[in-house]
């Protein structure tokens, strides 16, 4: 491996409320994660993993610790210059999707490269490779209501994937699929960390995700529990 | 970009519809409003077509509906004789009120203007010189009479025949035109006219015609036909501006207000897509961007439907409703489209602090 971690969380630690009402939802958490890999976090319900996934995501700030991604410490930057980091250096991906209804599916990639400033042809032509890309060539122009779970869920990984982010963030990407659907969108994240070389975290209960995982982490009550590397294991 | 603005309030053709009637019903509100204002202030125009530039009238006359003005008629000799001067018609007017066939009363301002051959030259015949016997009236006039071209009116005891029907008076002031020989037996002061209406020559200096004219009859003074024009546009104003500019307010704050109910109700209920921009990495700008168009698109919408339609209605009204004289100006329907436009603007701010509380975390909320 060359040069640093794409993602380095070192003694990540979230508490909400304070005195009798305190929770602590992330304790001390490490991890780190590299092109190419995905590193899935596993847990019980309420043991801090969408937490972890939010922070390092820039949508919450931690209460201590650090949050390194491609080299640029997110959490010691101010509010207004931490969505300049979600539109440049991750990229969501989502349980319900959360696709906007009232666009087609090309038009929900396009919106993203928008917001990071492409436009016009540039935006029409990398929203259109990006769905083509996902096997939706024939569902461009579909609004994204009229589309079924599965196809959705493409719709949004090629989203997060519009902006070319080095760190996709997943939570719970195979909950609302069945078997199959689940597993198309499984291979199809495995198949773009390699193409794009992008790292992902990806937060999930689903088993079927150690299958493409790097490396899998145990979450509970906030803290790291279990490390796994299971291709790695394989590999040896 | 892609249009997230219009495809958002697309989404909800309904709502949409029904802002946009909203906002076109405001402006519906203000156009016709406005415009039968300015047609009732044009009322006086007439002066501005007679044939004639200075009225000569009895000093300390106000204006010709609510001033009584007799001069002697032997003053237009002495008017023939000032530098300037083309011609002098002695005009007799006095306000007739006289029963109506089916009972109720019948109010027109009377006028007659005796025009020696020179107007006749100069083509000025019609219709402000109905041959004895005859009147010329308004449709208002005409309406309230129940009569039509060819009937007869009696006024005050004098059996008129309705020569022909004229238009742009309405239920406050209108105007007739009778014959010099009819006009001066209603007057009933022999030797007296009301006004001499002054035809000035060519390339003369209009108001140095009317100071000299004033000052050969005693006891007269001289006004404009843009005066006394001006003094029904005043009339108008004096009693009904404050409705009129009441009721424009009301259309205003009834189109703000729809405006930005829409934009509000259109921003709660895309709480979650805007969270979902927020967490891809929209700025406060992009999504403030989106708010403001959506708030221009109603607005824009409504204001055009609203223009197209007071334009529809004022035509209607016009000429089903002779006495709602409207006069629709371009220029006013687009004061209101760039007033519709700053208050769509403004409106757009309403749920600006809903939009700052939008928290993006939620979209992880299933």
């Amino acid at each position: 491996m060359s040069g640093p971690p794409l993602l380095v969380v070192d003694g990540l630690t979230k508490v909400f409320g304070a005195g009798r009402t305190e929770v602590v939802a992330v304790s001390g958490v490490d991890l780190h994660a590299d092109r190419g890999e995905i590193t899935l976090v596993m847990g019980p319900s309420g043991s801090g993993k969408t937490t972890l996934l939010t922070m390092i995501g820039c949508l919450l700030r931690p209460t201590a610790g650090t949050i390194v991604i491609d080299g640029l410490d997110v959490t010691a930057l101010r509010t207004r210059e931490r969505p300049r980091v979600r539109r440049t250096l991750v990229g969501f991906v989502f349980q319900t999707f959360n696709l906007l209804e009232s666009l087609t599916a090309k038009e929900n990639v396009e919106v993203a490269l928008n917001i990071a400033g492409i436009k016009g042809p540039a935006a029409e032509s990398r929203a259109r490779s990006l769905l083509e890309d996902a096997g939706l060539e024939g569902r461009l122009d579909f609004p994204a209501h009229g589309l079924s779970a599965g196809e959705r869920q493409r719709v949004a990984l090629a989203r997060a994937l519009a902006n070319r982010p080095p760190l996709l963030l997943a939570d719970e990407p195979t909950a609302n699929l069945d078997s199959t659907h689940g597993r198309e969108v499984m291979e199809l994240l495995r198949e773009v960390t390699r193409r794009e070389h992008c790292g992902a975290v990806v937060v999930s209960h689903d088993e079927r995700l150690r299958s493409i995982a790097d490396r899998v982490i145990q979450l509970e009550d906030g803290r790291v529990t279990v490390v796994e590397e299971p291709l790695a294991a394989a590999l040896r | 970009m892609v249009p997230v603005a219009r495809r958002n309030l697309f989404a909800e053709k309904g709502r949409f519809a029904m802002s946009v009637g909203g906002v076109a019903f405001a402006v519906l509100l203000i156009l016709i409003v406005v415009s039968l204002y300015r047609g009732w202030s044009r009322t006086g125009s007439v002066y501005e077509k007679l044939p004639g530039d200075v009225w000569i009238a009895q000093s300390g006359t106000i204006d010709p509906y609510h001033s009584t003005s007799l001069l002697p008629a032997a003053g237009a000799a002495r008017l023939r004789a000032v530098p300037g001067v083309a011609a002098v018609l002695p005009v007799y007017a006095r306000h007739l009120a006289f029963p109506a066939t089916g009972g109720g009363r019948l109010d027109t301002y009377g006028m007659a203007i005796a025009a020696p051959p020179v107007v006749a030259a100069h083509g000025w015949t019609w219709p402000y010189f109905p041959r004895p016997g005859h009147v010329v009236i308004d449709r208002v006039l005409a309406g309230e009479a129940g009569v039509h071209a060819g009937d007869a009116l009696n006024v005050l005891g004098r059996r008129l025949v309705v020569d022909r029907l004229t238009s742009g008076g309405n239920k406050i002031v209108q105007f007739a035109f009778l014959n010099p020989v009819d006009a001066r037996a209603l007057l009933g002061e022999p030797g007296r006219v009301s006004y001499f209406l002054l035809v000035t020559k060519p390339g003369a200096d209009v108001a140095a015609v009317g100071r000299a004219a004033a000052a050969a009859v005693p006891g007269s003074e001289a006004h404009t036909s843009a005066d006394f024009a001006h003094a029904f546009s005043r009339l108008v104003s004096s009693g009904f501006l404050s409705v009129v500019a009441a009721l424009v307010g009301i259309g205003f704050v009834v189109g703000g207000a729809v405006i930005a109910l829409t934009t509000y109700t259109a921003t709660v209920e895309k709480a979650r897509d805007f969270a979902v921009l927020k967490a891809v990495g929209a700025s406060d700008a992009f999504v403030y961007r989106i708010v403001v168009w959506q708030s221009l698109l109603v607005g824009l919408a409504g204001s055009v439907a609203g223009i197209a339609l007071s334009a529809a209605v004022a035509d209607l009204v016009g000429r089903r409703v002779p006495e709602f004289v409207t006069d629709f100006r371009v220029a006013d329907a687009l004061v209101v489209l760039c007033a519709a436009i700053v208050m769509s603007v403004v409106a757009s701010f309403v749920p600006v602090r809903r939009i700052n509380r939008i928290d993006p975390a939620m979209v992880f909320r299933a």
